[in-house]
């Protein structure tokens, strides 16, 4: 039996045409490879909002950061607290970020090019898209599952139903690229903000706040209401997530993009601090959901079983009408997501991998073709590795890890590039080196039964930890090795 | 301890719900204006474009 009606029906139906319609329509603005990529820079503050918040929430955020809620109570929404603070420090600073945008680059590599030389900029690209890819690998069925278990669907339609999603997604992004992508941001963070609120209003008048944080406190302790004394989390969680938080903010590709696509640095320094507070909301409310779940289905799931627990609760206590709202909504957060990631790993990509290899004067019609093939084939990938890949532990960490991979070296080469004049090319492929090798190794250790209890034992947080302070350390010692030479970067600051 | 960090967690929770809404409204309303004037700009471009002669990019796409 499902608990998805013709109203609720009628109402998905009639909020994906209205998407597919915006989406494609605007695909006649495009003329140029920089108004696919970045909409011409013609992005505003608010529009900028709209697009950052709507992208950085997909059901896999909704899913993780209610599973967060569920198994370490409010806790679990200390990630978001601290993405806020860095984001607003960042956006109030400039930290990086205004000398990024100040340059008029497309990606992050294509700034190293400038201080490292052409070679870190293609690594730079490899080790962006490797982690991107493989943190957007599980976005497709972790949204199917969640669909199928609120709407109480049969299991088997959640491939065509994914497959069917990620097609509509592609078709407006190849052909409209990031234009398409904000028109449609716009309107899914209109439809995502207006389902979240409504469900979490339903649920804090269904579940009651005090029956949450009783259940809380009955799980959890005193640890349930402060990371820093929860035995699953302390302070190896809230130090790394803070080490996490602002190399996210400072070199995440989705959230850069929308940096590069601002009309200009202040621009784009305003939708950084007006959004900084969207960080909190989007591990509250999916936490509260969670938390809201120990209540009604009770305390007794694990990881990673407990991912299911806010879907199952859901399913018992939005009723039909509602139920239409909140999967528009969570359909909104998913495809904002999806068409954002697809086109900024192309973007890096086709900027950066392939620089190389391209003529140099391409014309616009053939770059664009090339971008529009490049996420196709990314849309390819999704579904055979999405769909397949079979997800073991916490959903959160291992995002966390994949990320890890780039996040670490490439926030490190960002901060070196930006203040350090001394950093160069062995510094730069030692971090990348170093930020990549831990994490991949404490995945596989992790992974293999006879090595999981030594890498349960260390723990992600650690392992995360040691990849930032080991990146830096290569980036240092690879810098001093190297006999000095004049950069690009400084080329251009002495003329 | 625990009591002030239930009360800290509520203010949070409110917080929350109360800027959540009030931004989607104003992001509704100010993010119309900005894909009105983002149209136009790209628009006035287009026109520039394929006066001058260098339409054949966005001839592909309409």
């Amino acid at each position: 039996m499902t608990n998805f009606g013709i109203l609720d029906g009628s109402i998905v139906g009639v909020y994906i045409l209205a998407t597919m319609f915006a989406g494609l329509a605007v695909r006649k603005y495009i003329g140029r490879v920089d108004h696919f990529l970045l909409a011409g820079r013609e992005m505003n503050i608010y529009l900028g909002v709209a697009s950052l918040a709507a992208t950085e929430f997909g059901i896999v955020t909704c899913m993780y950061t209610a599973q967060n809620g569920y198994d370490f109570g409010f806790g679990g929404a200390t990630p978001g607290i601290l993405n806020a603070i860095m984001m607003l420090l960042v956006g109030l600073t400039g930290f990086c970020v205004a000398r990024l945008r100040n340059t008029g680059v497309t990606t992050i590599p294509e700034l190293f090019d400038k201080q490292f030389g052409p070679k870190i900029r293609w690594l730079s690209g490899v080790v962006i898209v490797l982690g991107g890819l493989l943190n957007m690998g599980v976005f497709l069925r972790v949204g199917g599952e969640f669909l199928v278990t609120v709407c109480g669907f049969n299991e088997r339609y959640l491939e065509i139903a994914m497959t069917v999603l990620l097609l509509a997604v592609a078709s407006y992004t190849i052909l409209g690229g990031m234009l398409s992508v904000l028109i449609t941001d716009y309107l899914q963070f209109i439809v995502m903000s207006g389902g979240m609120l409504a469900v979490t209003v339903l649920i804090l008048y269904k579940v009651g706040w005090t029956n949450i944080t009783d259940a809380v406190a009955t799980k959890h302790g005193a640890g349930g209401f402060n990371p820093f004394i929860h035995q699953k989390l302390g302070y190896s969680f809230v130090i790394y997530y803070a080490l996490h938080q602002l190399a996210v903010v400072l070199t995440w590709q989705t959230t850069i993009q929308r940096l590069l696509a601002a009309k200009n640095t202040r621009t784009g320094l305003k939708i950084y601090t007006r959004t900084s507070f969207f960080f909190v909301c989007r591990f509250m409310i999916p936490g509260i959901w969670g938390m809201a779940a120990l209540v009604v289905i009770g305390p007794e799931l694990v990881a990673p079983d407990s991912l299911q627990a806010m879907p199952r609760m859901l399913s018992l206590i939005v009723p039909g009408g509602l139920m239409g709202i909140l999967i528009a909504a969570m359909l909104a957060a998913d495809m904002s997501t999806d068409s954002a990631y697809m086109l900024t790993w192309g973007s890096v990509i086709y900027n950066d991998i392939l620089a190389p290899f391209r003529k140099k004067n391409i014309s616009e019609k053939r770059g664009i073709l090339w971008n529009r093939m490049i996420i196709g084939c990314i849309g390819l990938f999704l579904l055979v590795y999405g769909l397949w890949y079979p997800l073991k532990g916490n959903l959160w960490n291992y995002l966390a890890i994949t990320g890890t991979i780039y996040l670490a070296s490439m926030s490190v080469l960002l901060i070196a590039c930006c203040y350090w004049k001394r950093a160069n090319s062995w510094g730069a492929a030692g971090a990348i080196f170093a930020g990549a090798i831990i994490p991949s190794t404490y995945l596989v250790l992790e992974q293999v039964d006879a090595t999981a209890p030594f890498a349960a034992n260390i723990g992600p947080y650690w392992s995360g930890i040691a990849t930032y302070i080991v990146a830096w350390m290569a980036m240092i010692g690879g810098s001093l090795l190297k006999p000095k030479t004049v950069t690009v970067l400084e080329e251009a600051e002495a003329s | 301890m625990m009591g002030q960090l239930h009360w800290f967690w509520l203010a949070m929770t409110a917080a929350v719900l109360v800027w959540y809404s009030v931004i989607t409204v104003y992001v509704a309303i100010r993010g119309a204006f900005d894909i009105k004037e983002m149209l136009g700009n790209l628009g006035r471009l287009r026109e520039e474009q394929e006066e001058s002669g260098s339409s054949a990019d966005y001839a592909e796409n309409d």
